[in-house]
């Protein structure tokens, strides 16, 4: 040990251009036993080292001591968050798979004291501060915060790592397998459906379902039965899976997501009962597969659902015949739950009790007529504007590319020649498809 | 009224996504819960004349409509069964001879009346005549073959299927008349054995056979007596398409009828019958400008029209907004029509989406409209009418809305401004989520983070 940390000051004061690549050959032969011994005199190295400074050493040290059996959760777990707050990111970019470890290595230790809590912090500003400046690389950490939260039902704690755009990825710098991908998003999913944010959490189900592939994933499947689930909540109907969604994919959800297939579909039809049979049906696999509470909101939705569509249709309506027709137990349910909607902002109406429970709808006041809304609208122009130049960008940079050139001078039956129009397509299946395609023919 | 109205409400929901395919899965739907309904709706009082109405057909519709009739109308029934057995004599089908006799002595039976004895000696003979004339056919069928003689083969096998026909052997004659077809030299010969399939393809429920065959016969050059051809093929496909549901498609097709079909199409249908599904069916699927256009402008349907003087009534009231006229006339249709071998199953269908129709025409004109006055219109009462105006609305055929309170229905005005901004926010900001997903998407395939097998490994395949 005593050598080792001779080692690491050493490097420290040569004062080279890049002193820590040197380092990190002897880190990684240094056995786990001499990572976990303290020096001659029965000093802890970790008091010795400082985070910043010594960040890969620290790493190092740290996880060898915490994966070591006899690890002692408490004072390890706050060397942990010291070498989170302040850990020197271009350090540890050289090691990211001892980072992916040190998550798997604080999630372990927090959930061997029984308190799951205490891993979120840790791990989430390691993520965040690990992430770059931005925030928009998706590192190896990112799933496990999220797990984390999940596990300690801390949801509002994910939001900092998963409110960023994820637009980078770099398997090489950051540790990543597909799937890191795949569960970051699936519970990112689950996070903002804890949170009710169902248009986000839509979205994230989406992302982890058409990740290109040439099979299909459990997480995949998982993903999928929730993106139907909160995609009634959110439309009042399931939303068939795009084109360009890998074809193991398809088959697998037909066959594994059958019974919320049905649901679906029955669902769709608005019709209570049918909705009703599907559910007692197939009731015990939802609960098997822990998706009986989304079933159950899906079905409140479907109320409220009714009630909106009531909004369309009528100018004023009783309170007994809004029962009647949404099938409630009664007028004071109905008024119970009309006025929760008035407050959510869901629905604009009055409800008059001289007249024995009148409900008037009106429009909604948003007119679009405030600078607020020009702002607003021209924001998002500027946005899309942006992202176009993004693409086009891409595109050009595909075009120019070797892989792209030599294919097109191979003239394969000229698959490459529409590559142009990436830009005109929003889906980008060609492209993807392209790309894939030239990847595979140079293999 | 809420029975209806549900399943209606059903398949309002879902056409944006697929409209052809659920409109004929809820024409599917409904055919066949109305064909179980047909079997026990029972004609208490029909306005037909059996005599003048079987006068029109000859052959084995003019029987199978007896016989139908006879079975969905008890006060018809034993002058059906009668006329009906009187025409079997006539032609060797003695099997359906001894049934029809059994049902009519059934009826006559079960009403206390006596009976009719069967007629033994005519079922023998036929049976023997019925026989003998099967193998001359067959016998001479097999000496044209050896001769190689293109014309008498095809005559023989024609006359072996007439033969068969005539006898009921329905599959028998269909595989005759099938068999014609390597033979045929003419466009005319093409053309008989295409229309002798599709007909008996129809009687045997075969539907899809018979789209084939007529597609075949209209892609046939150089057809003689064009006129009638065609109209014979479009009378087919009109009853194909009706069968199916596809109401908008059998009225073109009866409206392109011509009217030189006159009788000679009698062993399918009567030309009074072109005039009432062709009607009925532009009715409930054509909207004003189309009816004016094809119905009213339409020479040749207009003589058809003639034969039927209640359904042109029924048109030009529609035409005219006399809402309630029109209704009445289809409540006095509906019992005759009940008893009509191919619409029986389609005339709830039908109505409904008439009276959709006249409703929405209603209220066309106006800003708002009192319940109660339309009620009246309608020949019906407020709640239904809000009923039956709700899920008009739900399924944005009116763009009305009703204030249950004053019973009034009000149009909706629309802020189109609104409208705008809502749509393009939203549009926008999914042009956005798609443009980022996709360029993460390719991010992954470029870094190849790809969902593989796991046993393979990572390297193998780039």
């Amino acid at each position: 040990m005593d050598d080792l940390l001779r080692q690491i000051k050493a490097v420290e004061r040569a004062g080279v251009e890049k002193p820590w690549a040197d380092l990190l050959p002897v880190l990684k032969a240094a056995s786990s036993a001499v990572l976990c011994s303290c020096t001659v005199d029965g000093q802890d190295p970790l008091d010795l080292l400082n985070p910043k400074d010594h960040s890969l050493a620290y790493l190092f040290i740290l996880v060898a001591r915490m994966k070591a059996t006899n690890a002692d959760g408490g004072v390890l777990l706050q060397a942990a968050m010291r070498f989170a707050e302040q850990f020197e990111r271009d350090q540890v970019l050289l090691a990211p798979e001892q980072m992916t470890a040190y998550g798997e290595a604080t999630a372990r230790l927090a959930d061997k004291i029984d308190r799951p809590i205490s891993s979120v912090r840790p791990i989430q500003i390691a993520c965040i501060r690990w992430s770059g400046s931005k925030g928009n690389h998706l590192t190896s950490l990112h799933r496990m915060v999220l797990k984390c939260c999940l596990l300690a039902k801390t949801y509002r704690a994910a939001l900092p790592v998963l409110d960023r755009d994820i637009t980078e990825i770099d398997p090489q710098s950051y540790d990543l397998k597909y799937q890191d991908f795949l569960l970051h998003y699936y519970y990112g999913g689950m996070i903002y459906v804890g949170l009710k944010r169902f248009e986000r959490a839509l979205q994230c189900f989406h992302l982890c379902l058409t990740a290109p592939g040439f099979v299909a994933s459990a997480i995949q499947v998982e993903a999928h039965r929730k993106y139907i689930l909160v995609s009634l909540i959110l439309h009042g109907r399931s939303e068939p899976l795009p084109k360009y969604t890998n074809s193991a994919v398809f088959r697998a959800c037909k066959q594994y997501g059958a019974a919320y297939l049905d649901f679906a579909h029955a669902y769709e039809s608005l019709n209570f009962t049918r909705i009703e049979t599907e559910f007692r049906k197939s009731e015990q696999q939802f609960e098997i597969h822990g998706n009986r509470g989304l079933v159950m909101q899906s079905m409140t939705a479907l109320v409220r659902r009714n009630i909106q569509q009531l909004t369309q249709t009528y100018l004023t309506l009783s309170l007994s015949d809004i029962a009647k027709s949404v099938k409630l137990s009664g007028a004071a349910e109905a008024e119970r739950i009309v006025l929760q909607m008035i407050e959510d902002g869901e629905v604009f109406a009055t409800i008059n009790q001289c007249s024995g429970g009148m409900v008037s709808f009106r429009d909604a006041p948003e007119t679009y007529k405030a600078i607020e809304t020009m702002r607003r609208l021209k924001g998002e122009v500027t946005q899309a504007i942006d992202l176009g130049e993004r693409v086009i960008r891409m595109d050009r940079a595909l075009g120019l590319s070797k892989d792209f050139l030599s294919k097109i001078l191979h003239g394969e039956r000229g698959q490459g020649a529409n590559i142009g129009t990436a830009d005109d397509d929003m889906f980008g299946d060609d492209s993807i498809g392209e790309y894939w395609a030239g990847n595979r023919g140079g293999a | 009224m809420m029975d209806i109205d549900l399943p209606l409400d059903q398949n309002f929901n879902q056409p944006p996504r697929r409209p052809a395919e659920a409109w004929d899965e809820a024409a599917d739907e409904n055919n066949e819960s109305k064909k179980k309904k047909t079997s026990t709706i029972i004609v208490d009082n029909p306005t037909l004349d059996l005599e003048s109405y079987s006068a029109n057909y000859v052959g084995h519709t003019r029987v199978e409509r007896l016989i139908f009739i006879a079975e969905h109308s008890p006060p018809l029934a034993i002058d059906a069964y009668k006329i009906a057995l009187n025409d079997l004599k006539n032609t060797m089908d003695y099997t359906r001879y001894t049934v029809v006799h059994q049902k009519l002595n059934d009826l006559l039976l079960g009403r206390g009346l006596p009976t009719i004895p069967l007629d033994q000696t005519w079922v023998d003979n036929t049976k023997k005549a019925q026989r003998a004339k099967t193998e001359k056919l067959e016998r001479e069928l097999k000496d044209y073959k050896s001769n190689l003689i293109k014309e008498s083969i095809r005559m023989g096998h024609n006359d072996l299927g007439d033969h068969l026909y005539d006898s009921g052997d329905l599959s028998g004659a269909l595989k005759s008349y099938s068999r014609t077809r390597d033979y045929c030299t003419t466009s005319k010969h093409i053309v008989d054995m295409c229309i002798n399939v599709a007909r008996l393809s129809m009687e045997l429920n075969n539907f899809a056979h018979v789209q084939s065959y007529v597609v075949k016969a209209e892609t046939t050059p150089d057809i003689p007596e064009k006129n009638i051809v065609t109209s014979k093929l479009n009378c087919i496909m009109g009853l194909v398409n009706l069968e199916a549901g596809k109401f908008k498609r059998a009225a073109r097709n009866f409206l392109d009828t011509s009217f030189e079909l006159n009788t000679h199409f009698s062993e399918v249908l009567s030309p009074n019958d072109v005039a009432i599904y062709g009607g009925l069916c532009a009715l409930a699927t054509f909207d004003r400008s189309e009816l004016k256009s094809r119905v009213f402008d339409n020479a040749d349907f207009k003589q058809f029209l003639e034969l039927e003087p209640q359904v042109r009534e029924l048109l030009s009231n529609f035409y005219h907004s006399k809402y309630s006229l029109c209704l009445d006339i289809l409540e006095k249709m509906k019992n005759d029509l009940y008893l009509d071998i191919w619409l029986h199953g389609h005339v709830d269908m039908i109505y409904q989406s008439i009276r959709k129709k006249a409703l929405v025409q209603y209220f066309y004109p106006f800003l708002s409209v009192d319940l109660n006055l339309m009620a009246q219109a309608f020949s019906t009462t407020v709640p239904e009418l809000e009923q039956e105006l709700a899920t008009l609305i739900t399924s944005k055929e009116i763009q009305a809305r009703i204030d249950s309170h004053n019973k009034i229905l009000r149009i909706k005005s629309a802020d189109q401004r609104t409208n705008i901004f809502e749509k393009s926010l939203a549009m926008g900001s999914d042009y956005q989520t798609q443009v980022k997903h996709m360029l993460l998407r390719m991010k992954l395939v470029r870094a190849d983070m790809i969902v593989r097998p796991p046993e393979r490994d990572r390297h193998d395949s780039s």
